[in-house]
Parts: structure tokens; sequence; C-alpha cells
């Protein structure tokens, strides 16, 4: 597959700060890759040196993009809006620096598309809307060039609880009916693990481990099994391809993502006990603190 | 760069600073030469208060005096608003170049500085000139100072925008440009006794921003020399703010 991003020992320093540290990271086209990382990880500073905000220390990356105008776009921190201005105004505003035909249209579409369309017609400027209707308007910024890429810093701040299934929903529907691929840092793992696939975990300013999401979900599975006897050889021969961990004398934990109708008939045709299975999925949030270190 | 400059003038012009530019730009001519003349004739026709339309040209260009400082204000809050906003931010991930971006920005600035200045003082002499009259200065020589004046404020201007981009800040910008003005004027005008006039205009050749202090005709023997040291310096500025710029990060 085709790479949107690729970095190379991206550095950035601040003084003897380190706040990115030698990042090689590859986004691929269609991608939602969703950058995990503490606060103060390094996530912004990242974000700010692909969009060319900053200047990497060292390091380089690569864009594979067209060479249109608007054809990347971000909504990085606080978005970028003229607050002196309407919606509509601010939008004609991104319009005329992207050399855009049709602005009124689009401009419609876009609010609607973010759903700002209340907004058509108002005169109230951006320095009057609530974080929520900037965090929209931010978006709507970055969409009205019909961008190949997005990146978007913690998007979600500020959304309430039906804003962030929206914006959830927006970029899903982007990304499979338009193909954009999305760079999406948050702290918020529960929301980013609803569409990301792929993740870049971050800590310290170093990418700690890059993993396909559905690479991510299946080594956080894990089946339980509790025996009707003590554990024995036998059992632990039939286990023998599976990666298990020993809990107490008659439950075994199974780790990564196993057939139980296969291991149910091994048991069956072995004439094993079986008292009870629980099916667990520990989820991105453990997999994030397992990387770090850290504890629950 | 021909888009974000149809851009920013557009939102410029629509704005509420630009009418706010306008409305001053004619009420302190309005007003000063209302008041001098209402001086002028308080004191009677015997008394010299030695203001004419020619003085209150020269003086128009001065960045420490009303317009001139209130012009100088604006451009900064103007110039900050785009980082302040992170609006600059668009610019730079839609796909323009830092230098592009720069070099819109100064011609922005450079223009809207020409514009306010040029009609600022010729609004100023042609109200002074109604009420209080002439001194006999060819226009000629009045349009000579206009043109020395008015490259001296462009590079005022292109080292205004150099400190905004640089400093990101009202009180880094205006501070150090403030300071600047009022050291030179200070110093300038210490040394004016000692080293006497002939030597101090020599001087005023390579200090653009005293030469529109108001104290100085400009349309002398230096003025060929006057008006190519302020072309050097205004693209010495640019120069250097597109090279700072350049290795600075935005916001």
């Amino acid at each position: 597959m085709a790479y949107v991003l690729k970095t190379h020992d991206l550095t950035k320093r601040f003084g003897d700060t380190i706040a990115v540290n030698a990042v090689n990271m590859t986004i691929e086209r269609g991608d939602i890759y969703g950058c995990v990382g503490e606060n103060g990880a390094g996530k912004s500073t990242l974000i700010r040196l692909i969009t060319g905000i900053a200047k990497p220390t060292s390091g380089s990356f690569e864009l594979n993009k067209s060479d249109r105008l608007g054809a990347m776009a971000a909504v990085v921190e606080s978005p970028g809006l003229h607050l002196s201005l309407s919606a509509e105004a601010n939008l004609a505003y991104q319009c005329r620096l992207l050399g855009l035909d049709g602005a009124k249209e689009r401009i419609k579409r876009t609010l609607e598309t973010v759903g700002l369309d209340y907004l058509i017609g108002s005169k109230k400027t951006a320095k009057n809307f609530s974080l929520g209707m900037k965090q929209r308007l931010g978006l709507a910024m970055a969409l009205i060039g019909d961008p190949e890429f997005i990146v978007l810093d913690e998007p979600m701040n500020g959304l309430d609880p039906m804003g962030i299934v929206q914006i959830r929903e927006l970029i899903k529907s982007l990304n499979e009916e338009k193909g954009i691929t999305f760079f999406i840092s948050s702290h918020i793992l529960s929301e980013l693990d609803k569409v990301a696939t792929k993740y870049g975990f971050l800590s310290h300013g170093k990418l700690l481990r890059e993993v396909d999401a559905a690479e991510l979900h299946s080594s956080q599975e894990a089946i339980k099994i509790t025996f009707l006897n003590p554990i024995d050889a036998g059992i632990k021969a039939l286990l023998a391809d599976y990666d298990f961990e020993v809990l107490q004398d008659k439950t075994v934990l199974i780790k990564g993502h196993s057939d139980i109708n296969k291991l149910m008939k091994a048991f069956i045709e072995a004439n094993v006990g079986v008292g009870s299975v629980e099916v667990l999925n520990k989820g991105i949030e453990d997999y994030y603190l397992e990387i770090i270190g850290g504890k629950k | 760069m021909n888009r974000i400059l149809k851009a920013d003038f557009r939102k410029f012009l629509s704005g509420k600073l630009f009418i706010v530019m306008m409305v001053l730009l004619v009420v302190f001519p309005l007003l000063s030469s209302a008041f001098l003349s209402l001086v002028f004739k308080g004191l009677g026709e015997n008394f010299d208060i030695g203001m004419s339309a020619e003085t209150a040209f020269y003086s128009s260009f001065s960045p420490l005096n009303n317009y001139g400082l209130m012009l100088m204000i604006f451009m900064i809050i103007i110039l900050l608003a785009d980082f302040n906003q992170n609006t600059i931010r668009n610019k730079v991930v839609a796909g323009y170049s830092k230098e592009a971006i720069y070099l819109s920005g100064t011609i922005f600035t450079l223009t809207i500085a020409f514009l306010a200045m040029t009609a600022y003082s010729f609004l100023n002499y042609a109200l002074t000139k109604a009420f209080l009259g002439s001194a006999g200065v060819s226009f000629g020589n009045i349009l000579k100072h206009w043109l020395v004046a008015i490259l001296a404020t462009l590079f005022l201007y292109a080292f205004l925008q150099l400190l905004v981009y640089s400093t990101k800040s009202f009180l880094g910008a205006f501070g150090i440009l403030f300071a600047v003005l009022l050291f030179l004027n200070i110093i300038f005008f210490a040394l004016f006794s000692k080293l006497g006039s002939e030597t101090m205009r020599i001087i005023l050749i390579f200090l653009p921003p005293l030469q529109l202090s108001g104290s100085f005709t400009l349309y002398d023997s230096n003025f060929i020399w006057m008006i190519l040291a302020n072309l050097v310096f205004t693209g010495l500025a640019i120069g250097i703010g597109l090279y700072l710029n350049r290795r600075l990060d935005f916001k």
C-alpha cells in the first residue's frame, strides 16, 4: 500500500529537552492513524513537524500527496479561525486562500457536513462560538479544500457526547467514502478505539510501537478456562500450541485470539471436564499501559 | 502568493479596523489643522507659531506622532492576529511556503503603510494649507520629500514585520520598535549640537527612521542618497526577515 507520510528519525529539541526523539513512522493511504500518548509525550510537536508549522532539529519526513493547495489539512490544538469573521466568512477566506471555485455552494455543503448549517446567513462571529462550534468550524476549514490527508489534534476536545459521536461518524464516513487518510491524536482512547485502523504509541517523545488495530485487538483477547479437575500434563499437552498461563490449579488463561470451538472439541474428545469459559478483551487502554509500563 | 494577498486584503477591507483607520485618517488632520488655525487666530497675525502646511506635511510621517503611531499599532495588531488566532497555520498546512507567507505579509504591510501614510500626509498638507497657508515650498520639493519619507516609512514597516514575525508578541514588537525609535531620536538630537547640521545630514542618510522625525527637509543635495539608502535598508530588512522566518517555528 502507498504511504502518505513517512518519517525518518524525526527529532525536535527545545534546548535540552527532546520533544520528539528519532521517530520513524509510516502512515499508509486510507489509514486512520491514532497517535496515543500521555500529556507531554510529543504528540502536538510531532503534528507541528509533519504539518510544517515547526522545523525539525534533525531527521526528515516525506509526504506522498498531490501538489495542489489544500491536499493536506490540519486542526492543530485550537482551530485556526478568524475570530472577527462569521462561519461563512471564515470558509470564504479559506476558499480564496486555496483558490477554490464555487465557494458559496461549497461553504453550504461543508457547513452541513459538520453540522453547522444553522449558521448559514448568521452574522455571529467566531469569537462568540462555543468550543464545540469552533472545533466543528475548524474541521470545516480543513474539509473545504477536499483534502487527501487530514491531521487532527484532539478533535473531540470541547465536544458534547452527541458531538463526539457525530465527529467520529464523520471521520469514518470520510475515510470510507472519500478515502481520506487521517492522523488523529487523542487522549480519549475509547473514542480513538472506535475509529483507528492503526496506532502509534508515543511516550517521552519516542515512538514505542506501531500496530494495526486488528492486530492490537487480537493480541488483547484472552480466554479464561476453569476445569473441573486440577490441570495436569494431559491438559497442558492439549494447550501446547497456545500461549497460556496457569492462574490457579484449575484455571488457565489463554492469551491472544483463539478458536473456542476448536478448543472445546479437543477437550471433549480428550474427556476433560470444563467448568466455565470466559472470553476477555482488555482493549487499547490496557495495551497502552502495558507498553508504557504503567499500572491501572 | 496572490491568493494569500487576495484573501488578506478582502478580510482587511471588510473589517472594523479598516473603518477606524479611515476615520482617523480624516479626523486627525482635520482636528490638528483646525486646532492650529484657532491658535493662530487667537494669537494674532503678528505672532509666528512656526507652523505651515509644509511643517505639518513633514511631521505627518513621524511614527511617534498621532496617526503614525496609531498606524504602527494597528499594523502590529493585524499582523499578530494571524499568529494569535493560529490562522497562519492554515496557510502553512494548505501548502504555502514560509517565504510566500512572509513575502505576502510584507506586500500587504507595505501597501497599507504606503497608501495610508501618503493619504494622511497629503490630506494633512491640504487641510493645513487651507487653514494656515503655505510657506511657499514648491510642490516639486514636497513630492521629493514625500518620496524619501515614504521609502523610509516602508523600511520602518518592513522592520516592524520582521519584529512581529520574530517575537510574535505585541509587547515584543512594539516595545523594541518604540525603544529603537526613541533611542535614535535621543542620541541623534544629543549629537546634533556637537556635530553640526552638515555632518548630521550625512548621518541622516543612514538612519531612515530619523528622516521621519519632521525636523528636516528631505529634498536637499542628499536626496538621491537617501532614496538609495532607504531602498537598500528596506531590502535588507525584508531579506533578514525572510532568513529568520525560515529558521523560526510558527506558533
